[in-house]
């Protein structure tokens, strides 16, 4: 079981020297240390990506940018310009013509058609919807045996409000064939050389999770315009699945007969076929399909790594949960490793696939060492395990979280 | 003729709390075109097996992200560079695969 990275980013300033830093002082004016082996990363500093706050510098180019734990503890709603960010490709636009972008919706459907963002925003209902868009390799870091790819501590999720056009409703204007299966996803970027045309990105979702009432066209993100980083000035949004599937600066949604033979959802964002994706290193056999609705997962935010508390007296600890692909439906803390867990008061209800707070009053029995654990269940029954289960991609983490305290 | 679809449960959705109408029809969104700048390209590889890092796996990614991978089996790191050069066409010579792995292993000791 790992420790709660957010209670252990020890930021230390690095002026007048000690530390190296990972990039030049142009970037960066101090670092985190991700609570795993080589987990040094440099704090951006403010504004040097366009759009975006203070944040822990995972790459460059393209970028990925990790949302410090910190904002995690004063927001439930976690700002634009501090949302976590993640490319694949240095292949998307740096300029945006808001005149000229289109959406484009075709393939088998009766009427293909095509939009302005004017038309989007002003033809179609609008709707307002909280979720949390988390990356498939959110917290790939804390998993053991370590596997390649984004180190991301727990900071590569965001819960937002969205404004936005409900898929069904554009599906519906086109006229869906009979026949068809799977709805395509296609975005701005145009692959940079050398890379090959099949590592093209776009994703295809089944066509009942594509019309499902909660999946929609959002063009706008806690009331403002999405971040450029984030998709400006549209993104598909998939409530309670990996965030792969939200299409950032969305162009052409194709309807379709086949679940896609793209890099993109085969092989790469797939996820053992097994009971919470889990195998073990060099299994063989082992069958992979499209990773999918999320797990559930809690944290901490009121209490971190080494805080005292009074020993004999209440403390309200408070934290942040969400139930994945079904919504949260319990949240509970212990303080003897597993062995009993007391129920969390769950704060107000955002909706099924919204982050929502939870609180618990605490009183430590004695003074000395306190651990406690904090842990998710979901209405589908799905619950947080101790240890996250490993796969090859490092994706769905989502092991039970803890933190280490005193009381005194 | 066209499939029909489940209706866009919106009541029943508004009554769970999943959907809030936003006023309904029309949405005022003030659509502005935007510029940004990145701060591009980003660090490259210093020190051990620099040169051939540089020349190898740049085009792509900032060296900060490999610079951040764990310590990793030096066949995994065969793996991955074999998956830079035929999946996304890394500029990686046959001759040069097992002396990339092996830079790149070599640079990412185990933990103490
Ligand atoms: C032609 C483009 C390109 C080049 C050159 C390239 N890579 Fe990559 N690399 C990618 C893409 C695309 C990804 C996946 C995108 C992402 O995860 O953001 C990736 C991901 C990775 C990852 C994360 C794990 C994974 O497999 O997704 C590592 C580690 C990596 N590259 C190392 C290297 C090394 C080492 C080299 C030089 C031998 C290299 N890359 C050269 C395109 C490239």
């Amino acid at each position: 079981m790992p420790a709660n990275p957010g209670a252990a980013l020890g930021r230390r300033a690095i002026l007048g020297g000690g530390a190296a830093l990972l990039v030049s002082p142009a970037l960066a004016a101090s670092e985190v240390r991700l609570p795993f082996a080589n987990g040094l990363r440099p704090l951006t500093k403010p504004g040097l990506f366009p759009g975006k706050q203070q944040m822990i510098l995972q790459r460059v180019r393209a970028p990925l940018l990790e949302t410090p734990w910190d904002v995690f503890r004063k927001h439930l709603f976690i700002p634009n310009d501090q949302a976590y960010v993640r490319w694949h490709i240095p292949d998307f636009p740096t300029a945006i013509d808001v005149g000229k972008y289109r959406l484009r919706i075709d393939g088998d459907v009766a009427h293909p058609f095509e939009l302005t963002l004017d038309e989007l925003a002003g033809k179609f209902p609008a709707h307002k919807q909280a979720a949390i868009n988390q990356c498939s390799g959110n917290s790939r870091g804390l998993i053991e045996p370590r596997v390649a790819g984004a180190q991301w501590g727990n900071g590569a999720m965001y819960n937002a409000m969205w404004t936005g056009v409900p898929l069904a409703a554009l599906l519906d204007r086109a006229g869906v064939k009979p026949g068809a299966t799977h709805v395509a996803f296609h975005n701005i970027e145009e692959l940079i050389e050398p890379i090959p045309p099949h590592a093209l990105f776009y994703k295809v979702l089944p066509l009942a999770r594509a019309t499902d009432p909660s999946t929609m066209v959002a063009y706008e993100m806690n009331g403002a315009n999405l971040p450029l980083l984030n998709g400006f000035p549209i993104r598909l949004i998939v409530p309670g699945w990996y965030a792969t599937y939200w299409v950032k600066m969305l162009t052409r949604i194709t309807v379709t007969t086949h679940p896609g033979t793209g890099f993109w959802m085969n092989p790469a964002y797939t996820i053992p076929d097994t009971p919470n994706g889990a195998m073990t290193p060099g299994q063989t056999g082992v069958k992979f399909v499209p990773i999918n609705a999320m797990d559930p997962r809690s944290f901490f935010t009121s209490v971190t790594n080494g805080a005292h508390l009074p020993a004999h007296k209440p403390t309200l600890l408070r934290g942040f949960a969400f139930g994945g692909g079904s919504a949260l439906a319990a949240v509970a803390v212990s303080a003897d490793n597993g062995t009993s867990w007391k129920d969390a008061a769950l704060g107000k209800d955002w909706g099924p696939y919204a982050s929502r707070e939870w609180s618990l009053s605490f009183t430590p029995a004695k003074p000395g060492p306190v651990r406690l654990l904090v842990r998710a269940t979901n209405a589908a029954g799905a619950v947080q395990p101790m240890v996250a289960g490993w796969n090859p991609g490092g994706f769905l983490y989502n092991a039970i979280e803890h933190v280490d305290m005193r009381a005194v | 003729m066209t499939q029909r679809l489940p209706r866009l449960a919106i009541g029943a959705a508004l009554a769970a709390g999943a959907l809030l109408a936003a006023g309904g029809g029309a949405f005022a969104v003030t659509w502005k075109s935007e510029t940004v700048t990145l701060p591009y390209p980003g660090p490259h590889f210093t020190g051990h097996g620099a040169a051939l890092l540089n020349a190898s796996c740049s085009t792509c990614h900032s060296a900060d992200f490999v610079n951040g991978q764990p310590h990793l089996a030096l066949g995994t790191w065969k793996v991955e560079v074999l998956k830079m050069k035929n999946v996304f066409h890394a500029p990686v010579h046959a001759k040069d695969v097992d002396t990339l792995a092996r830079i790149l292993f070599d640079r990412h000791p185990a933990p103490k």
